[in-house]
């Protein structure tokens, strides 16, 4: 895969306009009040002529193409008819958390748009009711997996320091949802026994996609009075008398590029146990993708700083 | 470093608006923090331009993926 660019299979890419486009016109049909609502919601988080493209940007957390690729590791191909109803209750789990999150976050939300979270729930419910029968195993997972979400959302509000420790254990859990129609291939074909690899290898993932996030919008972050790991590590790590500016400038930015180096390639090397080539192409477009990104900003900063000193002294002198 | 040149690094670092200021109209970002740019420094700083808006296109992304 070129750089800055991922050529999503076709079939994935159209489940994933189906799934988002049915949901807004489902809405549209049935409650033009509140569609009209979730839409102007929406348009704060993405382009509204095309929502799939949220979901297939090439920096967006893969977890709609995940259960395809668990799938066709172990089959060889996917079964679309079922991949569709898993892309379905994904993306409305996903805007359930969305906006659930943008509610308790403060963020910018009309109250008339809340209402669709029960639409969202409810549409996520019924996709995998369409993959399971009533008292099947699988319900015992989903039960676990979206109370430990709504658990760890509760948790995350009151947080005010994050520690290393904090960070590992619970930056994946933030987006465990997801990891519902990962368990759903599983239960469905009978091979629980992939589960809990599959289940760590997401728990990384999502860990490593928080701290880029995190590290891509420390200035933001640190203007809005957000707590992150990486934030809370400057505050701890800078010299008294520093900038949190000054320290990143200086080594946050080598700092967390490190991290993340690292964390990737344990990702890729577990991707590989996984028997997923779709999955390791991925992570090496992602981790080439990052490492350009992390080269300019540190050229970047380099120049920067070369340049504000010989402006600094020329001033003195 | 001088306050008024760290609170320029700091903010070229951190602030997105600040950033898209100076790499369209220097002289008014460097005056709104106290600095009256000589042509010295007013052609320092258009030496790196590219880097500023480099950065500024990755750190002042607004994300329209899921995250």
């Amino acid at each position: 895969m070129p750089p800055n660019d991922i050529r999503w299979d076709p079939t994935f890419a159209s489940l994933v306009r189906r799934a988002v486009f049915r949901t807004l016109s489902d809405l549209d049909a049935q409650a033009p009040s509140l569609a009209k609502e979730v839409k102007k919601w929406l348009g704060s988080h993405c382009d509204v002529t095309r929502p799939d493209e949220y979901f297939t940007h090439p920096q967006s957390l893969p977890f709609l193409a995940l259960p395809i690729w668990l799938e066709t590791s172990f089959r060889g191909v996917a079964d679309l008819d079922f991949q569709y109803h898993l892309t379905y209750a994904s993306v409305n789990g996903y805007y359930f958390v969305r906006m659930l999150d943008d509610v308790t976050d403060g963020h910018e939300i009309s109250p008339s748009a809340v209402p669709a979270l029960g639409i969202f729930h409810m549409n996520l419910e019924r996709a995998f009711s369409r993959c399971f029968d009533q008292g099947h195993a699988f319900w015992d997972f989903f039960r676990s997996v979206w109370t430990a979400s709504a658990e760890i959302t509760s948790i995350d509000l009151k947080v005010v320091e994050i520690s290393e420790s904090d960070f590992l254990q619970s930056s994946g859990q933030k987006a465990i949802g997801a990891t519902l129609p990962i368990g759903a291939v599983c239960y469905h074909y009978d091979r629980c026994d992939l589960l809990p690899n599959w289940l760590s290898f997401f728990d990384k993932l999502a860990r490593w996609n928080q701290m880029k996030d995190d590290f891509l919008d420390w200035g933001k972050d640190s203007a809005a009075g957000r707590t992150t790991w990486l934030l809370c590590e400057a505050r701890r790590r800078k010299l008294a008398d520093e900038s949190i500016a000054s320290w990143m400038g200086q080594q946050g930015v080598y700092w967390a590029t490190q991290q993340l180096e690292v964390w990737m390639n344990e990702l890729i090397q577990d991707a590989q146990l996984l028997s997923s080539h779709d999955l390791v192409e991925y992570l090496r477009f992602r981790s080439t993708d990052f490492a350009e990104q992390a080269n300019t900003i540190k050229q970047s900063m380099e120049a920067w700083t070369v340049c504000l000193g010989a402006m600094a002294r020329e001033a003195k002198g | 470093m001088e306050n008024k040149y760290q609170q320029l690094y700091d903010k070229v670092l951190s602030d997105s608006a600040f950033r898209n200021q100076l790499a369209s109209d220097s002289r008014a970002a460097l005056r709104s923090i106290g600095i009256e740019p000589s042509a010295e420094v007013l052609k320092a700083i258009d030496s790196i331009k590219d880097d500023v808006t480099k950065l500024e296109k990755i750190f002042g992304e607004v994300h329209r993926f899921a995250p």
